[in-house]
């Protein structure tokens, strides 16, 4: 598996909602990520002029250039403020973002099976890309999916009701054989099975599954069988909106002028925050930047991590930064690559010479019939359209070929 | 797996974005597997124009730490264009980061800033091709060409958009 792959698996991005039944949560989705990293925000903090983005992420670009990248505002890193609500508000939502979307996502996905071939394919061969072939269709089908579901729901919701019965002990909903199987013993067994409407968790009763009048609360909970009731824990008594003690009172760390410091000093300044001092000078500033970088937003999380996160954090960065010699090593393989592509491209051209010829040969005649047809004055015109329709006809030809050749 | 930097993470995010919410007329992705820094894209010349019907590839190059800088953009083989260098180099705004701007005439909200993207760039790209900007051209030959020969301008640009169908 390439990389490309394995991260894209590990990538979440608003456009997942698209394909549920809840399309607008993508607008949610998209509230909540910053704009420079394009993942849901982490330690939240608001600048001078209103803008909210990740501390690392503004802390690193105001660091190259003083100004908002959204509103191209004068800004200062001494004017953040974490904000500690959307801190909140972000961590809810990461945490129940998976089983979200796994619970509204469409039962029959047949279009969007469609849709991740093309991207697949899309991902692998970069030479069957075809660009007519594959744009047009796609922004109908969330559109369609939209509408399409409603109807769907409602008579899924209708056939649910049709063919369930309700159990008599606990008034869940299940299906005959289940409710006269195993059902009905468990159900007189078990303690626990009193109604207990109160204890239903806020979000479960009827914002993400629309209740039926008939639904009891206990429905509603087994419809969410990857968590089980009990595991609902909330921190009610923790307040909201204040960071875990001990934090707010750090300070930050200073950003040192680097032109009046010795690399004596240096070293000796890095050692009082526990950053290795190896490397060149050069090194050394950049590793001190980017530890204050990582130490200051660190400080404006609602739950900031140990030092020692940091420091591995900051190792791993290390890491990247000195991993030069095998990015050149892959940039050389990208050229190679990309020289590669193009003799591919020739040897193609070459072996299906015949093909093209006949294709134009065919398109020609058509924008012949079509001049004496419609009698163009115009002979440009013409004869872009002939190469329009030999295009088309090459693309439909051609794909079934390339997958036949991998 | 090894640890990503900020700027793998973004972009394999604007990959699976594109991907999946494609705009009209155009096809990017990274070349290879396991390089996210370079990515191939095909552009469908905008209708109306001398470039419609022509597909034309460019290749992104992106920096280490993008987004804090942008990508450069080349289209290869080179294209006629006033605003691209005669080596397919694209010269257009967005492109630019806000901090170097020797000719002083571009605002600085037209400039790369990190909350731009690919999509953004390349839709930029496509109505740059629609409608070039000869104020500031980056390829002189092809300026005076568009301004006082558009006939000779269109014809020579009719053969590259033959030439990107392998015609």
């Amino acid at each position: 598996m390439g990389s490309v792959q394995e991260s894209m698996q590990n990538t979440s991005d608003p456009s997942e909602w698209l394909q549920t039944q809840l399309p607008p949560i993508y607008q949610l989705d998209s509230m909540l990520r910053c704009h420079i990293c394009k993942d849901l925000m982490k330690a939240p903090v608001i600048t001078g002029c209103d803008h909210c983005f990740c501390s690392a992420c503004i802390r690193r670009a105001l660091s190259t250039k003083a100004q908002c990248p959204l509103c191209q505002d004068e800004q200062y890193e001494t004017q953040l403020r974490k904000v500690l609500l959307l801190d909140e508000t972000i961590a809810w939502f990461s945490k129940w973002r998976s089983e979200l979307l796994e619970k509204v996502k469409l039962v029959q996905p047949t279009e969007t099976v469609d849709m991740s071939k093309t991207d697949s394919s899309g991902a692998t061969s970069s030479q069957s890309r075809s660009v007519s072939s594959s744009v047009p269709s796609d922004k109908p089908i969330t559109q369609y999916f939209y509408k399409s579901r409603k109807g769907e729901q409602q008579k899924a919701k209708a056939k649910v009701s049709a063919e369930l019965v309700e159990c008599p002990i606990c008034s869940d909903f299940m299906t005959l054989e289940e409710l006269q199987g195993s059902h009905i013993d468990e159900c007189l067994s078990d303690p626990s099975t009193e109604p207990k409407p109160t204890n239903t968790p806020a979000f479960s009763s009827g914002f993400f599954t629309a209740p039926s009048p008939k639904q009891s609360p206990r429905k509603q909970q087994q419809r969410m069988p990857l968590v089980a009731p009990k595991t609902y824990k909330f921190d009610m008594d923790k307040p909201h909106q204040t960071q875990a003690s001990g934090y707010a009172n750090l300070s930050r760390m200073p950003k040192l002028d680097f032109n009046s410091l010795s690399t004596t000093k240096l070293r000796e300044r890095l050692n009082t925050w526990a950053i290795p001092v190896s490397g060149s000078r050069r090194q050394m500033e950049r590793r001190y930047n980017e530890y204050m970088i990582l130490y200051n937003a660190n400080l404006d999380s609602r739950n900031p991590v140990p030092v020692k996160v940091l420091l591995n954090k900051l190792w791993q960065w290390d890491a990247l930064q000195n991993g030069t010699p095998e990015d050149t090593e892959l940039d050389a393989e990208a050229k190679k690559d990309s020289r590669e592509a193009r003799m591919e491209r020739k040897r193609w051209r070459k072996e299906h010479r015949n093909d093209y010829a006949d294709l134009i040969q065919r398109a020609r005649e058509n924008a012949k019939k079509v001049k004496t047809t419609e009698d163009y004055s115009d002979n440009t015109i013409g004869e872009s359209n002939g190469d329009l329709k030999a295009t088309e006809v090459e693309e439909v030809e051609e794909e079934p070929l390339f997958v036949d050749g991998t | 797996m090894p640890p990503k930097s900020t700027a793998q993470r973004r972009l394999a995010k604007e990959y699976q974005q594109l991907s999946k919410d494609r705009p009209e007329g155009i096809l990017a992705g990274p070349v290879r597997e396991d390089n996210l820094f370079v990515w191939e894209c095909l552009l469908a010349g905008p209708p109306d124009t001398a470039y419609e019907y022509g597909v034309f590839r460019a290749v992104l190059t992106f920096p280490k730490d993008y987004p804090l800088a942008p990508p450069s953009m080349k289209f290869d083989p080179p294209l006629l264009h006033p605003n691209i260098y005669a080596d397919g180099s694209v010269c257009i705004s967005i492109l630019h980061a806000p901090g170097n701007d020797p000719l002083q005439y571009e605002r600085s909200e037209e400039r790369w800033s990190p909350v731009q993207s690919v999509e953004k760039i390349l839709l930029s790209v496509m109505s740059m091709l629609a409608e070039p900007n000869t104020e500031s051209g980056a390829n002189i030959d092809a300026c005076k060409l568009w301004r006082h020969d558009r006939p000779a301008f269109e014809r020579q640009v009719h053969q590259q958009v033959r030439r990107s169908l392998g015609l």
